[in-house]
């Protein structure tokens, strides 16, 4: 009997049905969207799937002005059908303006502070008005939030952008040695299309982009190589004409050396490249030429690679993360500065990559 | 009647008046006058006609008697070809035997009674067990008498110590019992215990085995069976080889063993005629079977009353579509589902095999299709209902399978209740029970609690049979070594 009794006990220390989150009754906010409107005022939308065989939509998108976003989702609540729950958010979007204007970080403090809100969710910076992406109508692509988010995933994997997840842009957000940086959305002839990288300064506002073309080299920056980064270069080969090689790499090596020498940081970047090639519009022989073709290679690519770089240090940017590098290495000058960000514009980078090619493809 | 604890008499009449007196109303008692020997003198076969082999009574008795040329003077000089007689000249052991099947003698002028082993009853022929089908092991399953199940047993192990010791339960149905065991690896205790219980058990009869079992084990208020209940003869001895004690109940097709430990309710005599790595596969998929069927149902409702964030989006949103036109919670929406499957079952169970295809279908259209369109359940429901009922159906001990179909109903309120935390104390109160559990005196949690490592080798994976020299220490064996180290 005592035994029982102890069992009985056992589950009301559990908590009650009070806490029942039942998911009928729920709204799930999948994408939240922030926009600034025309009088400077906070735009929250919000898309949560609807599951009503009867109504036409299979989403339905809710759009409030409020001061912040939790005000704004209160006042949502007056709309939706359910209590809106951002637990299985999958896309946090904020529009460039609105980017440009504030600190992301203020903003997208209730994501964080909230443990019932999703930390996994993608944050994505969308080109243009919000509202063009909101009341998009994809005829032949899944629910919107789910489209955002393959989108931007598939768009990491091929390398044609980034991805970041609110817990990472969070760690950035507070790092000293490393800025924000998030994937770019646009809205292309009414398709979905993911558009580079956003790059942010240390007061987490948007300062500049990268393009979808120099996307893969600043995967190959960050070291983010796998499965396999495409590449198509243009170089002047034997015949002197313009001529394109694709490669797909492989994997690599990096080493960053940062030291200090005369009031800057200098970092040397070391890469060893495996590559394939999967196309080439010229017909030479490239077992014969192998050493000269990957030497045109890796010097196409210290030429992309630190192009990025000039754009990251003009911007003030340093999504990379060489600021952990020279944290770690070269922690009493790192500590001088007052911000790493101006350091990091006036350093001086030397970025020597070597291309070793794998393969040449089957037939030729 | 109180005559039955007085003695016979020297008169034949006085003995078949009291004979008469005891048995009223008995119209298949035959009474058979014969006079036998030269000179003739008087004397009565008394038999039970629904219980004997008639032919034994024709030709081993009645013509050797009526050819009989000897003078008879007293009982003991009547020679008769069978085998198994005794003498007695108490009422109470004529009355006991007879009903038994046996055929009395007396005589006139004599107080002894002959009493003739001429038992045969209706019986089964020896047959496939229904229950528990068998794979790889013998085909031969118990049957309802004791001496053939016995024998049954003795064929694999003709040895002098396998052990054998008689009693009877009931007032009324005097149900003989036979305890079966091996003298030099049983632990004496765990017998003694055992003869113990079943010493005071004082019933009119035990009808069944499973009666039995009810009346001894050790707490009759865990959802777990503490005693296994097989109609295997493989079976049997398998446990016999491992220092458990079996209990063969007359006029019952399955015998009990004990005593057990939860673990082997998982296992059965075939994983060990498979090789290891198969036997280990079909061990772990119903370990899964196990965890699934008491916690599929509730995981689903908790995942949907309270953390639905657990779920994956893409699930989620499947889910989400699935459940849009079902009116219930998903408690209702499981329990209704769940009761639906169970009665099923239970229908399919007690039918004729006939009638009993029908219930499938009627199940399987209604329940799996109708439902979901008329948009009482959801899809996903009836997915984890039917993976449930076959992950308990894996299950390969029938009372273990049931207590886990019964468990999953209080853990699906739990869940309801308190979601994910509410199913964690069900699987710890289980636990506990479990660990507290014991079966004749012996932990019911061995090797997991107290952990015995040397005989996991026999639970979760099953090892090469090599490895396993050693007999598991659970059923307290006194002689531990099984075989002898004889290959690397």
């Amino acid at each position: 009997m005592k035994k029982c009794i102890y069992a009985i006990l056992c589950f009301f220390i559990a908590s009650g049905c009070g806490m029942k989150t039942q998911l009928d009754e729920l709204t799930l906010a999948l994408t939240v969207g922030l926009d600034e409107g025309k009088d400077g005022k906070l735009l929250v939308y919000s898309i949560s799937p609807v599951f009503n065989k009867e109504s036409k939509n299979i989403y339905e998108v809710i759009r409030t002005v409020g001061m912040t976003p939790r005000d704004g989702r209160s006042k949502a609540n007056a709309f939706a059908s359910g209590k809106i729950v951002g637990g299985k958010a999958q896309n946090i979007i904020v529009s460039k303006t609105f980017a440009k204007k504030h600190d992301m970080f203020s903003y997208l403090d209730v994501f964080f502070r909230d443990p019932k809100n999703s930390t996994t969710a993608n944050f994505i910076v969308f080109d243009g008005p919000l509202k063009e992406l909101m009341y998009i109508r994809l005829d032949d692509k899944p629910r919107l939030s789910v489209a955002i988010r393959d989108v931007i995933l598939n768009g990491h994997i091929n390398k044609q952008t980034t991805k970041i997840n609110m817990l990472l842009f969070h760690r950035l957000s507070l790092d000293r040695a490393q800025t924000p940086f998030a994937p770019i959305l646009k809205v292309h002839k009414g398709d979905l299309v993911a558009a580079g990288i956003a790059l942010f300064n240390r007061q987490r506002k948007y300062v500049g982009s990268l393009s979808q073309k120099e996307s893969p080299y600043f995967a190959i920056l960050q070291k983010n190589i796998k499965p396999a980064t495409s590449l198509t270069l243009a170089i002047k080969g034997l015949t002197k004409q313009k001529e394109y090689v694709s490669i797909s790499v492989e994997h690599g090596e990096f080493s960053y050396k940062p030291s200090f020498r005369n009031g800057v940081f200098h970092f040397d970047v070391h890469m060893k490249l495996g590559v394939i090639v999967t196309e080439s519009t010229t017909y030479i022989d490239m077992k014969k030429e192998k050493k000269k073709v990957e030497k045109w290679l890796a010097k196409e690519i210290q030429k992309q690679l630190e192009s990025v770089v000039k754009k990251l240090q003009t911007y003030e940017a340093d999504p990379i993360g060489f600021g952990l590098y020279a944290r770690a290495y070269e922690y009493r000058q790192f500590q001088k500065q007052k911000s790493w960000s101006k350091a990091f514009a006036k350093a001086e980078i030397n970025i020597r990559p070597t291309v070793e090619i794998i393969s040449y493809g089957v037939l030729q | 009647m109180n005559g039955t604890q007085q003695l016979l008499t020297h008169s034949l009449d006085t003995n078949e008046q009291t004979l008469r007196d005891y048995f009223t109303k008995t119209p298949d008692l035959v009474y058979c006058h014969l006079l036998i020997g030269e000179p003739k003198k008087r004397a009565l076969l008394v038999y039970l006609n629904t219980l004997v082999d008639k032919n034994s009574i024709n030709n081993n008795i009645i013509d050797p008697l009526l050819f009989e040329t000897k003078q008879i003077h007293t009982i003991a000089d009547i020679q008769l070809p069978i085998g198994s007689k005794s003498y007695t000249t108490k009422w109470e052991h004529v009355i006991q035997h007879v009903f038994q099947g046996e055929t009395a003698l007396f005589l006139d002028g004599d107080n002894q009674v002959l009493l003739l082993d001429t038992q045969g009853w209706p019986q089964r022929a020896i047959a496939e067990p229904q229950i528990e089908s068998s794979l790889k092991g013998s085909h031969q399953g118990f049957i309802e008498t004791c001496e053939k199940n016995i024998a049954l047993i003795r064929r694999y192990l003709p040895h002098q110590q396998l052990k054998i010791e008689e009693t009877t339960v009931g007032r009324r149905g005097h149900t003989p019992v036979s305890l079966l065991y091996l003298e030099d690896v049983a632990h004496p205790e765990v017998l003694q215990e055992l003869k113990d219980r079943i010493e005071q058990v004082d019933v009119d009869t035990i009808v069944n085995t499973g009666e039995l079992m009810q009346y001894i084990e050790d707490n009759p208020f865990s959802p777990f069976p503490q005693f296994l209940l097989t109609e295997r003869p493989d079976a049997a001895v398998s446990n016999l080889l491992q220092g458990r004690i079996v209990i063969v109940i007359d006029r019952s097709p399955s015998v009990m063993i004990g005593p057990m430990t939860f673990i082997t309710f998982f296992q059965t005599v075939d994983d060990y005629s498979t090789r290891w790595m198969i036997a280990s596969f079909l061990r772990l998929l119903r370990l899964l079977a196990f965890f699934m069927a008491i916690f599929l149902p509730s995981a689903y409702i908790a995942a949907l009353s309270f953390h639905y964030e657990i779920i994956p989006l893409n699930l989620l949103l499947t889910i989400g579509e699935s459940r849009e036109r079902v009116p219930l919670p998903p408690l209702l929406e499981a329990v209704l589902m769940e009761l639906a499957i169970e009665m099923l079952r239970e229908a399919g169970l007690r039918l004729p095999a006939p009638i009993g295809q029908t219930v499938g279908i009627v199940g399987g259209v209604v329940i799996g299709q109708a439902a979901v369109e008329a948009g009482i359940v959801s899809n996903i429901m009836v997915v984890i209902v039917s993976l449930t009922a076959i992950a308990s159906f894996i299950i390969p001990n029938p009372d273990m399978s049931e207590s886990i179909r019964l468990l999953r109903f209080p853990m699906m309120i739990a869940a309801s209740l308190f979601g994910l935390v509410g199913m964690v104390i069900g699987f710890m109160l289980i636990i506990g029970h479990l660990i507290s559990l014991e079966s004749l005196g012996t932990p019911a949690g061995s090797p997991f609690a107290p952990a015995r490592l040397r005989d996991w080798k026999d639970t979760i994976l099953r090892f090469p049979l090599w490895m396993m020299r050693t007999r598991p220490l659970s059923a307290r064996p006194t002689q531990l070594t099984r075989q002898k180290k004889f290959r690397k």
